[in-house]
């Protein structure tokens, strides 16, 4: 005799152990924040359906199952959390500091340490002289899901130096692809505008930008 | 509530080195500018392992591990295809770090390493011999005050986009906050880049810089760093090892 499966699903009743954890209905369970639940499932037969046309199969058996979920925050985005500027480049520049916290796909921080973020940077100019970047920086976060330290963006223009940099800065954190936000600004990535002129560097505009 | 962009995880069922060249690690010199780091840096490489054994791993790896482990600052100043990809097989008993550091070094060919600086510095003689290698570089005057220690290497930077380009403009985005109060002061003359990336490292006393590769840049005008500086804390050996393995194969080849 040939073994049928049907998907009776929606007609089980299904339960969470910690619902703010971790929600079941109908077959789905759908993450509210992290931690662990325990979802169970149980099927009571044939029973229910006593009063429509025919059990699709005979011999129905009522049955339960229970299974552990973890629920995991995603990194999505990294939000800006403070910055500040100082002079720098022996005064003819500023060093700007960025601090950014991890935040999930709902807005919600992410407060575990030792995520890694990392940055690539890639940049043109426009003008009269050459540049030299440093960049590729790699931080990890603190408890609150804060970076342990800024990501300082600075530049030095040698005298006689008139040029437009510009670049776009991007962020992974764990290995996501994440955004970048600030205040009413968000995007895939940032634009770093600089620019040099006769010696004297602006501080660096970070924009976040689709 | 609002439903959160969750990673569920659910399986639910409702029904049914040791011949390299090896420089003597305490009859010189420490590196100017040495710090308290550097004084125990001896000590450490001279502490005992009771049983060591790298099997299936490449030496790049094994070596970085060594680094975070004994909180030994290094240098990996080039690396090929045998430094990423070969796995050792080594089981060593009852040797010093340092004699652990030698064989893992020694088991590839084409590598040395020395301990008189401060550091565990692992390089290629063939590589330091290569003109092309930006690495080689000699800078007629480095000079850095009390800087972070990205902020030092940045200025290593700038020192070679100068040397490079001319007058140029130079800065970038840099990883700060991550050496507490360790600050870099550095006066040197005539220097190679590598020998100015291990000075700064010895004078950290708890980093490792490795070669990474050459971020592409939409202008040829701009030159990006090569090389990168972690700190020895936990969380960055899988950075230093995943950047290593990034580097592309042209860079990874012995000159």
């Amino acid at each position: 005799m040939a073994t049928r499966f049907v998907d009776e699903s929606t007609l089980s009743t299904w339960n969470s152990s910690n619902s703010g954890i971790a929600s079941a209905s109908g077959g789905y369970v759908s993450g509210e924040s992290p931690g662990t639940s325990t979802i169970s499932g149980t099927y009571d037969g044939c029973v229910g359906w006593a009063n429509q046309i025919v059990c699709e199969c005979g011999s129905f058996q009522p049955g339960t199952g229970s299974s552990t979920v973890n629920v995991v925050q995603v990194p999505a985005v990294l939000k800006v959390v403070n910055t500040q500027t100082s002079s720098y480049c022996s005064g003819t520049s500023c060093l700007l500091e960025v601090w950014y916290r991890v935040l999930d796909g709902s807005g919600v921080p992410i407060q575990i340490p030792g995520m890694r973020i990392a940055e690539a940077v890639s940049g043109t100019e426009t003008g009269n002289c050459t540049g030299t970047l440093q960049d590729q920086g790699s931080w990890n976060t603190d408890s609150t899901g804060t970076m342990s330290g800024p990501d300082y963006w600075w530049w030095c223009c040698d005298s006689g130096c008139n040029a437009t940099y510009s670049f776009n800065q991007t962020f992974t954190v764990d290995g996501y692809s994440v955004q970048v936000e600030n205040g009413s600004y968000a995007g895939s990535h940032n634009v770093v505008t600089i620019q040099c002129s006769n010696g004297q560097g602006t501080c660096p505009s970070v924009v976040p930008t689709p | 509530m609002r439903r959160r962009e969750a990673l569920l995880a659910i399986g639910f069922v409702l029904m049914p080195l040791a011949t390299g060249t090896i420089a003597s690690a305490w009859q010189r010199a420490p590196a100017q500018g040495s710090n308290p780091h550097v004084a125990s840096f001896s000590e450490k490489v001279q502490s005992m392992v009771p049983e060591f054994e790298a099997v299936g791993r490449p030496m790049a790896d094994v070596a970085v591990q060594i680094a975070y482990k004994y909180k030994l600052p290094m240098a990996i100043e080039h690396v090929d295809l045998d430094a990423l990809r070969k796995p050792l097989r080594l089981t060593l008993k009852g040797q010093s770090v340092r004699q652990v550091i030698a064989a893992i070094v020694a088991s590839v060919p084409g590598y040395q390493v020395d301990f008189s600086r401060g550091l565990v510095d692992i390089y290629s003689p063939a590589a330091r011999r290569d003109p092309s290698n930006l690495l080689n570089m000699q800078i007629p005057r480095f000079e850095v005050d009390g800087l972070d220690t990205h902020l030092a290497d940045a200025q290593l930077l700038c020192d070679i986009g100068r040397q490079l380009h001319g007058h140029s403009g130079c800065g970038g985005s840099v990883a700060g906050g991550q050496w507490g109060k360790r600050k870099i002061t550095l006066h040197l003359d005539n220097r190679r880049v590598y020998e100015i990336l291990n000075a700064i490292v010895a004078q950290n006393g708890e980093a490792l810089w490795v070669p990474i590769a050459q971020p592409k840049e939409g202008s040829p005008l701009i030159t990006g760093n090569f090389w990168y500086i972690y700190p020895l804390d936990p969380p960055f050996e899988r950075s230093a090892v995943e950047r290593l393995r990034e580097l592309p194969l042209s860079q990874q080849r012995a000159p």
